[in-house]
């Protein structure tokens, strides 16, 4: 195969020959390009410029720099919306294409803008939209949030032009603060048999759930925070990746032969997340709990069989500087062949000073891979940092972040100074335990 | 089973059906029965037709292995633009999902973060809009021109 590395001036080489492709090959290739940059060629030259309007990529509409603006009081969120909300409305009018591979709206939501919300999910399911994501998080979480409902009869009935035989092409539909039913779920589930992924997260509307369906192919399942929710039934054949977090009362998993990642946990005491899922934990390759310790809460370890196919444990904690994670050692060696562990501590309180605490170690000799985020340098972490150091033998590396998970990825990620600048230099005194050949990267 | 394909400058290639009918068009011939005879593709050169056989092939017998097949993908598509031109036009000719897509990811990554003047120049196209024009065009659209 020959290959110009550097091409002579020919006649066919300084003719522009990629406008001369059809109209259908270059329409298919801005679907690559993000939506702004489609937009751009239509500056290119005549052929170019009514191209763009049958883009039929990925549309997103996000603002991020706009709503850190927001939060941080830089700008107004009732002059930013109208303005966010007519940029889209004047896009969507223009748009000509009959396919759509993604719409993604992430925005704060009000009541007063439903019916244009409406209008914007029945545009992207008349595409034949295949991924859909609603984001309506919004920027102070204090406030009583608002969320947009998801109405009912929009996608049951046949008739409408966005019923039943539009939604058929949706892979992955992602709602968060978007209030949907149970029923509504599981109706979209029977009629979108290409529907991989689904996640909810904040929707008050969900109380139960019922998965089912020898041809689903669901692979990923994933609710988080919808405080009303009661029970889950689940019979996925092809689920790979499941997650509950959150309240939740009575979880039944009948069948999920392929399941690989699991992720639960909430407020309440562990046993009630592991417990329903204990038959599915020894073929797990990644698990991720979130452990609340408290004053009121102790941590109380359920007994966990062995996590024979475990490669990386996340645990997500949230607790005080009286307690000590080294309560969480009996997880880290239930799993006999772990590669890497990861710690995310939220932590909140005051500072206590406390002995650091020893515990017997059993070398360990599959972890590879240790990371820290949201590091404080205090007795709370150094206990089980100290461990993991002194048992993991085969370490290569451990990496550290030592600021607040929470305000990671914000504007106000490096506040904290004094906090980080404590974690910093107590990370930095764990050298002297490094297994040889380990590296400390302190992020 | 092999089967014949004819170029449009006459050349036959004999391949293996298995490798063939990766294209959707030929896919469809064989399906009806109408693939006995030599299948004359008139809209692919012979140098092309090499290429896009080889694509075919490389994906059949890599298809378990995800990551040698996207070296082997990556590059494939390292090609001028005059070779480019002729794999788009044959890959949507064949109908062969896969070697379009990632012919148009590199024409699309050809195009990412470069202003519009320099898209021009990477694609050597020619400018035939007036000053007032263009500015017109940019007004309209001005959110996608701002950063």
């Amino acid at each position: 195969m020959e290959k110009s590395v550097l091409p002579l001036p020919s006649d066919k080489d300084l003719k522009d020959l990629i406008s001369q492709l059809p109209d259908d090959i270059l329409v298919h290739m801005l679907s690559f390009l993000t939506l702004k940059e489609a937009v751009r060629t239509c500056v290119l030259s005549h052929r170019w410029k009514y191209l763009w309007p049958f883009f039929r990529g990925s549309l997103n509409f996000d603002d991020p720099d706009t709503m850190w603006d927001i939060a941080d009081e830089k700008k107004k969120m009732k002059f930013e919306r109208k303005k966010f909300i007519k940029r889209v409305n004047r896009i969507l009018k223009l748009l000509r294409g009959s396919n759509l591979d993604e719409f993604r709206v992430c925005f704060e939501f009000d009541n007063n803008f439903k019916d244009l919300i409406d209008g914007w999910v029945d545009f992207a399911i008349s595409k034949g939209v295949k991924r859909l994501e609603l984001d309506f998080s919004p920027t102070e979480a204090c406030e009583g949030a608002k969320s947009y409902t998801f109405t009912h009869d929009r996608f049951t009935s046949v008739e409408t032009s966005v019923g039943v035989s539009c939604i058929k092409y949706l892979t992955s539909l992602t709602l968060l603060y978007v209030n949907v039913t149970g029923k509504l779920l599981e109706h979209i589930l029977s009629n979108c048999p290409l529907l991989e992924r689904l996640y909810v997260s904040q929707s008050t509307d969900l109380v139960n759930l019922k998965i089912w369906g020898s041809s689903l192919r669901l692979k990923y399942l994933h609710i988080t925070q919808c405080i009303y929710f009661k029970s889950i039934e689940i019979y996925a054949p092809n689920l790979e990746s499941f997650g509950l977090v959150g309240g939740i009362k009575e979880t039944q998993v009948n069948y999920a032969p392929r399941l690989l990642d699991l992720h639960v946990g909430g407020p309440k005491p562990l046993q009630y997340a592991i417990c329903p899922l204990s038959s599915y934990l020894s073929q797990l390759q990644s698990l991720v709990l979130n452990i609340w310790i408290s004053r009121m809460q102790k941590l109380e370890l359920p007994t966990i069989q062995t996590l024979t196919n475990l490669r990386h444990l996340t645990l997500r904690v949230l607790a005080s500087d009286r307690e000590s994670l080294i309560g969480l050692i009996p997880l880290i060696e239930a799993a006999p062949f772990l590669q890497k562990f990861t710690l995310v501590l939220s932590w909140g309180e005051p500072m206590i000073d406390r002995e650091l605490r020893k515990v017997m170690k059993r070398p360990n000799k599959h972890l590879k891979e240790v990371e820290i985020i949201g590091f404080v340098g205090r007795p709370i972490d150094i206990d089980l940092t100290i461990y993991l150091l002194e048992s993991a033998i085969k370490l290569e590396k451990i990496v550290i972040t030592p600021r607040c998970p929470a305000l990671l990825g914000t504007p106000w990620e490096f506040n904290q100074i004094e906090k980080n600048e404590h974690a910093i230099k107590a990370a930095k005194q764990l050298k002297k335990y490094l297994p040889r050949g380990a590296e400390l990267l302190i992020l | 089973m092999a089967l014949e394909l004819k170029s449009s400058d006459n050349k036959i290639f004999e391949v293996e059906e298995l490798v063939a009918v990766q294209s959707e068009t030929i896919k469809s011939l064989v399906e009806d029965g109408c693939a006995d005879n030599v299948i004359p593709l008139p809209n692919v050169d012979s140098k092309t037709l090499e290429l896009v056989l080889d694509w075919c092939k490389n994906h059949v017998d890599m298809k378990l292995d995800e990551e040698k097949l996207k070296e082997y993908e990556d590059k494939f598509i390292e090609v001028d633009q005059a070779v480019l031109y002729d794999l788009l036009l044959a890959a949507n000719y064949l109908n062969i999902k896969d070697l379009l897509n990632r012919a148009c990811q590199k024409v699309a990554d050809m195009l990412k973060g470069k202003t519009p003047e320099q898209i021009r120049e990477t694609l050597n196209i020619v400018n035939d809009f007036s000053p007032e024009e263009e500015e017109e065009i940019r007004k309209e659209n001005l959110w996608a021109f701002e950063e």
